[in-house]
């Protein structure tokens, strides 16, 4: 396979962003490899009642 | 190979917890966060210690694709530059990133759990259905 990529004019005027966050990129920029990963736990088990917080 | 960015203003509020704000290219980058997010309904400041190793999301492997190597691949640029006016941004946060640049590796990772931590139950009527 042959994949030939020809990069013209690229001219962005504004970019406007309230928050990037939890392993999120703005890549103003050329790139050959991004690999992200993230893992988020909030299940309904995250309600935690009593003193004891850390699980045994 | 890579193109030249170019922007003429960048206004940034905050960059918190792992975030980064690089400007220039870079070889390899590699961030890693773990968050304990808890909302306690009162505290005592300065008793807080919980091993991060008691939670599984923690441990766990997050599957991340993996890039495939594209030998054939030729890039001609007919415009060096990438061109932005301005970037207005309010938060980068948690192994985020702003990159004004190339970059040929970038591997990020994040890692939250959230606890919602009462002394007592909050909804008190709906105890017997166990919510």
């Amino acid at each position: 396979m042959k994949f030939c990529v020809t990069n013209h004019e690229l001219f962005v005027g504004e970019i406007h962003i309230i928050g990037v966050s939890l392993s999120s990129v703005v890549l103003i920029g050329d790139s050959d490899c991004i690999s992200l990963g993230s893992a988020f736990d909030t299940p309904p088990e995250s309600l935690v009642i009593g003193t004891t917080l850390v699980p045994l | 190979m890579y193109r030249t960015s170019v922007v003429d203003c960048v206004i940034v509020n905050s960059v918190v917890d792992t975030g980064v704000l690089q400007t220039g290219d870079s070889e390899k980058i590699n961030s890693y966060s773990a968050a304990l997010a808890i909302h306690r309904e009162n505290t005592k400041f300065g008793t807080f210690d919980v091993p991060l190793s008691k939670y599984k999301v923690f441990s766990q492997s997050v599957l991340v694709p993996v890039c495939p190597s594209i030998k054939t691949k030729q890039t001609y640029n007919a415009n060096p530059y990438i061109r932005v006016g301005k970037i207005n941004i309010l938060g980068i946060s948690s192994s985020a990133l702003l990159h004004i640049g190339s970059v040929n590796d970038m591997t990020l990772q994040s890692r939250v759990k959230h606890i919602r931590h009462f002394f007592t139950h909050p909804y008190p009527e709906s105890e017997e259905e166990g919510v």
